[in-house]
Formats: C-alpha cells, structure tokens, sequence
C-alpha cells in the first residue's frame, strides 16, 4: 500500500538538484585537487620531508592538550548542570555555549585582547582559546548523559557499601564513558584542523596541518604540497569519525535512561556551585569584556577612534562584504536546505544517499574546500573566484551540512495525516509543500537561515583563501589587521571583533528563539 | 451517487481490502461497520485517494476517479484525529479549501464565519486550533470538510472519544446540516448505534482471515 499523496517525484526533482550543486561545487573541486594538481613526486617529497611530520605531531599534541583543557575547565559545571537543579541553571547552560557559537577569528581576538603580551604567540594562548571553544561540547555532550544517569543506581551502590569514589569507578564513569569520548574525538577534530586561532594566537612558527595548507598553496604557490596535506588531514578526520562511530556504537549496550528529573542542589554544594559558575563565568566573559574594552582604548587613553574608523575607512567595505556575502549565503542556503530535506524525507534510500552527500562539504575542512574552489573555478571561462558571491557559495557549502540537519529534524514532525487533509481539501502537491511542510515549519525555516548567516559571518578558513583585496569578509580584514603592527590597527581588529560578536549573538538568539517557537508551535 | 466496485488493497503482500463493493445514491448516508483493523480506514482512504489500490474501481456522479489525484477527486474527509493544522487559526482551518481554490480572503472569511456559526463555534474564528477543547476541534473539522461543498463526505470514526453528551450535540448538529444540505455521506464507526442514528442504512466490512 503506497501513499500516492507523498509520491517520490518531487523528492528526486530535489535530489537532482542538491546532486547538481554538490557535483559541481563540492565533489569537482574534491576530484579536480586530487587528479589535476597532485603528482607522484608531490607525494613523495611531501611525505618524506620532516617538517611534514612535525606539522601533523604538532596539530596531534596541541589538539590532545586542548582537550585536556577542556575537560579540566568543562568538568565542574558538567557535574553542576548535568547532576543538580538549581535556579540560574538554564542561564549557566547558555554562558557554556557562548564560545561554540562564536567565530573563531574573534575568540582568537579576544584572547589576544586579554592576555599579556608574554603569552601571545604561545602554545598556552592556542590551548586557551581551544578550550574556550569547547566547553559547550562537553556540557551539551557529556551533560546530557550525565542528566539521563537513573540516580537511583548510584543510590543502589551506596546501600551496597561502594564509598562516593567507589561509586564514580564503577558505575558513573562505566555510563558515561561513552559520552565521555565522544566529546573528547569531536573536541580533538575541532582541535586538530584549527585555523583561525592557530594563525591569530600561535604566530608565525606555529602551524597546524590546516594553516600550512594555506600557506603552501597561496602563500608560497605549492598547490600539490597543499593538496597532499589535504587528503593527510582528510586521513586524520576520517580516523577521528571511525572512533566516534565506534564509540558511539559501544555506548548504546549502556543501561537504561530516565527522564532527567534532577534532585535540587544540596545545601552542602551551595559554595561549591557558586563557585563553578563563577569561574566559568568569568571563563567566559573575561575575553569579550576585554575585548570591547582594548577597542575603546589606544595606549593609555580612551577612545572611540577605532570604531569612528571602522565606518570612515576601507574597513566599511568589511562590513559590506560581510554583510552582502551573508545575505546571499543565507538565501541560498535555506533554498538548498529544502531541496535536500525534501530528497531526504520523501525518498526512501535515495533519501539517505543524500543525507550522506550532504555531509560532504563537513568532511572536508574549509580550507580545503576554498583551495579546491580556487583550483577549479579560477582559469578561463570559470574565472568564478573573482566575483565577490563565490565566497557566499563556499559559505553556503559550510553551513549546508548544518542547515539540512536543522530542517530534517523538525520537517520530520510533520505527520502524514495532514498532508492527506490538505489532498483531500484540495490542496496539490506545490501547494501542500507551501501551505504544510513551509509555513508549517517557518521557525526552523527562520533558524536554518539564522545559522547560515552566522557561519557565514565568522567563517574564516574559506574565505582567507577566497577573498580578494578591497573585497575582505570582516574576519578576513580582522586577522589581516592583526597582522600589522601598531597599536591603532590593533584597536580596530579589536572593535571590528566586537562588532561581529554583536552581529552574531544577534543572528544566534534569532536561531535559538525560532528553534523554540517552532517546539512551541509543533506542540512539544 | 457513489460507486465502488470490486476495491483491492494491498499492505505489502498483505490484503487489507478484497473486493469490496458499495453504492451510495446522492444524499444517501451509508454506515460501514466493522471490527478493529477490518480495513474501514483503508476503506475511506482509498475512496479519497490516499491509498493506491491494487484492483478495482471508483466512480461518483459516473465519473471513473480511480487514478485521479486525491486533490482533484471532490472528496471530503474528516480524519478520525481531525488532522487540523496547527499553524493556522480556526477561521484559516475552515477557509482551507476554499483558498486552495483561489477564492478572495474576504470573502472565503465569511464562508468560514458561515460555517463556524453553523457548527455553534461563533467568536472562536480567531482563535488557535491548539487552544481547542476535543469537542470544538471535532466541529472545526466538519466545518472545513463541509465548506468546500464536497459531492461525497467520509467520516473515520468523528465522534470517538467525546463525552455522552457532546457526542449526542455533535450527532444532532451533523446530522442537521446533512439534512439541509443533502450529502451523500459513508460514515465508519464500530458504534452501530451512532451509525443507525445518523445514517439511512448500514454495512459490514468482514475481517479478512
């Protein structure tokens, strides 16, 4: 018994179009560094020469320290958040994330902006900022485990006899060890392909496999050592996602789930808690205070000169860039998000074939992809790379893989039952899909949209190799002016910073208050 | 007038209909009785088009609708869940069918007041369909099913789940504008009852073994 109302046509009509986009725009790129750019020597002479190795040792061990970090400053509000319950506890939640959801040029930046001068371009300010960045992985990852954990079997082992540590071996840490690694194979993937706070933080002798691809392929014109790298970056991503399959796979066996009714915080934890969230707290906010506050200051005296400069200067055509760049993004990242959500819920195993294609462009990190766009799209006729929207369609790629999986997830809440009264109302396919699936789902249309922009805002990786002079994104502009000395220079990177932290909190509030209109209006 | 002759439907390899025949004349009201999974959901389905068939036929007014999408077939359905849509309010619920047609908001806002004032909703036109009471829901989907003047309405089980007394209103409201109206009707219900009341005559769908 088929349902002639959810008929695949419009699905494949879709999935012909995402294929089309990801062939050209994805996959050719892929294809075209691989065959056309990389020889047999290339392979050899990257492969045998030391500093080859040394940059892969180094992105390995600085990516392992960033995760220790990281777990050493997500760990006590992990247990605060995912074990009690306590008023300010959703509002603690958001602070963990605010690094997540920042671009990593201005994290980068604001590091800069408040650590001493003896700590910039050290090992120590990359780890920071790493672990800044991945606090929310932890809490959201490890938390939520954590918070599903049936207090009742610690309370089990207790009567038993096992003392509170006992208790931490042998029954928390065997039920969370799952979530545990996950979180840490993600936070090593985020560590290990680092750009921007690499470039920004760890000055010129340090570099990871990431940003000597980019040095190699445009800073001194070895394209087949840039691409070699690629695929030795691909080969670690794609060790790192077989762990975290493998893993997440082990952790299913685990034992049953409850829903997280947390018990309220114990009047002998209250220090304790008080604590935490003040450290993380000040964790958190410190970089960004410091930051608006170097951007009001030049030398010892204040000064709203930075920002008069950022709207009286070249730098205006930053903001423009980024601004046109996002926009277009947007549109046609949310357009192409419904297509591929359309293919993945209307067809059967074409649907999860596509699921599968649209990862792509998340398995090949950004600067990969820009140099795989430059190469293909930059001779001839296809002389694409001059045209300030291709950095919205590298963009667009980014943030793709993200926006599908926000559409898929509530297109899916969708019943079939009102896609039938729609038919039997009279409704045809074109306009089911409007009147159902697109109003329906307007806030997660609203989020989608919100979360391209936003990646596209702080994307870095892509557009440093995109861009051209006159026509930077602003994280682009803010590294290039970090690169330059003099205090004033210094000062706008800092207040360009802040701006785009300004931007962003506005685009992601937008993402998470649609999220919420949407669980709202779906009835959840 | 109705006509199904010979209807086949098939769930996998599993026969869910097996030639099934019924007629129903214009502004007859027929119940289809049965025991739980016997087929009569799939019955109604299939008559709007919203299953495929494996064999047979439909017809109304002697037009052959079998392959004719459900949104061209003139159907009416009012779904045992009611399937209201939760993004828009009452009045926008009601209106559906009529603004798939292209008729003026204006005026299809007076169509819908019309039927709203019709099944005792008045005030409610504004109102959230979240916000509903089961009752009220329930009328707002005869509402929209009626609006759109359907040669044929199919009702899956619509009184399940009311109170006694709400679920005589309701039969007494329904049965009311079939009346005025004179609709041809095939109503499902496992309540012989509510079938005998509201409906001039009645059948049984076999379990299939």
């Amino acid at each position: 018994m088929t349902d002639p109302v959810l008929r695949p046509s419009l699905g494949r009509w879709a999935a012909s179009v995402v294929v089309l986009w990801l062939s050209v725009f994805a996959l050719l790129p892929l294809i075209n560094i691989t065959a056309g750019h990389v020889a047999l020597d290339d392979v050899t002479r990257v492969l045998t020469q030391g500093s080859t190795w040394r940059l892969v040792w180094f992105s390995t061990w600085q990516a392992a320290l960033s995760v220790m970090a990281t777990f050493v400053v997500a760990a006590p509000v992990t247990w605060l958040i995912g074990r009690h319950q306590f008023r300010g506890r959703r509002a603690l939640r958001a602070v963990t994330t605010v690094g997540f959801l920042l671009p990593s040029v201005v994290v980068a930046t604001a590091f800069l902006a408040l650590l001493p001068d003896s700590l910039h371009y050290s090992v120590l300010a990359v780890i920071m900022a790493h672990a800044y960045f991945n606090i929310a992985v932890i809490v959201r990852v490890v938390g939520a485990r954590v918070e599903l954990l049936d207090p009742q079997l610690s309370g089990a082992a207790r009567t038993l006899g096992a003392s509170p540590l006992v208790v931490l071996r042998t029954v928390t840490w065997p039920l969370t060890r799952g979530a545990v690694a996950s979180a840490a194979s993600v936070t090593f993937l985020y560590c290990f392909t680092s750009f921007a706070v690499v470039r920004v933080l760890g000055g010129p002798q340090r570099s990871t496999i990431e940003s000597d691809i980019a040095l190699r392929a445009f800073g001194i014109g070895d394209v087949g050592g840039a691409t070699v790298l690629a695929f030795v970056q691909l080969a670690g991503i794609a060790l790192v996602i077989g762990v975290i399959r493998l893993l997440a796979h082990g952790n299913v066996v685990h034992a049953r789930a409850v829903s997280p009714v947390l018990p309220t915080l114990r009047q002998r934890y209250r220090t304790t808690a008080i604590a935490v969230a003040l450290a993380t707290t000040t964790f958190v906010a410190a970089p960004l205070f410091a930051l608006l506050w170097r951007s009001v200051r030049v030398g010892n005296t204040l000064s709203l000169e930075a920002w008069r400069l950022l709207f009286d200067t070249s730098l205006v055509d930053s903001l423009w860039a980024s601004a046109r760049t996002a926009l277009v993004a947007g549109a046609l990242g949310v357009l192409l998000c419904i297509l591929a959500t359309i293919a993945i819920v209307r067809l059967r195993a074409g649907g999860r074939a596509i699921d599968a294609l649209t990862l792509i462009p998340l398995a090949m990190s950004p600067v990969t992809l820009g140099l795989g766009l430059v190469i293909t799209f930059d001779v001839g006729w296809f002389d694409w790379r001059a045209g300030w929207w291709f950095v919205a369609v590298a963009h667009t790629l980014v943030a793709f893989p993200l926006g599908v999986r926000v559409l898929v997830a509530a297109w899916r809440t969708t019943p079939v039952g009102m896609h039938h009264a729609a038919a039997v109302l009279g409704a045809n396919s074109w306009r089911r899909l409007i009147d159902v699936d697109l109003r329906r789902l307007r806030p997660a249309l609203v989020a989608a949209l919100g979360l391209i922009v936003a990646v596209s805002l702080g994307e870095f990786g892509a557009a440093s190799m995109l861009s051209r002079d006159g026509a930077e994104t602003m994280p682009v502009a803010i590294a290039r002016l970090l690169s330059r000395t003099g205090d004033e220079v210094r000062t706008q990177a800092f207040a360009m910073a802040s701006l785009l932290v300004v931007v962003c909190v506005i685009a992601l509030v937008t993402v998470e208050a649609s999220l919420k209109r949407g669980e709202h209006a779906r009835g959840r | 007038m109705l006509e199904v002759v010979d209807l086949t439907v098939k769930r996998g390899t599993r026969r869910v209909l097996d030639g099934v025949s019924l007629s129903v004349q214009p502004g007859e009201r027929l119940a289809v009785h049965g025991p739980s999974g016997c087929g009569k959901t799939t019955l109604l389905y299939a008559i709007a088009g919203l299953v495929d068939i494996e064999r047979g036929a439909i017809r109304i007014s002697d037009r052959d609708v079998t392959t004719t999408p459900a949104h061209q077939r003139d159907i009416g359905l009012v779904f045992q869940d009611n399937q209201l849509f939760p993004h828009f309010d009452v009045a926008d619920n009601v209106s559906y069918s009529l603004r798939v047609r292209g008729m003026a908001k204006r005026e299809r806002r007076n169509v819908a007041e019309e039927w709203l004032s019709r099944f005792g909703l008045t005030g409610l036109a504004h109102r959230r369909v979240t916000e509903l009471s089961g009752g009220e829901a329930k009328r707002v989907a005869l509402a929209r099913t009626m609006a759109g003047k359907p040669r044929v309405v199919l009702l899956d089980e619509p009184l399940t789940g009311l109170d006694d007394h709400l679920h005589e209103q309701l039969l007494a409201d329904i049965r009311s504008v079939f009346d005025r109206l004179g609709t041809t009707v095939v109503h499902v219900t496992h309540d012989r009852a509510e079938g005998a009341a509201l409906c001039h005559r009645s059948m049984d769908l076999a379990p299939l073994g």
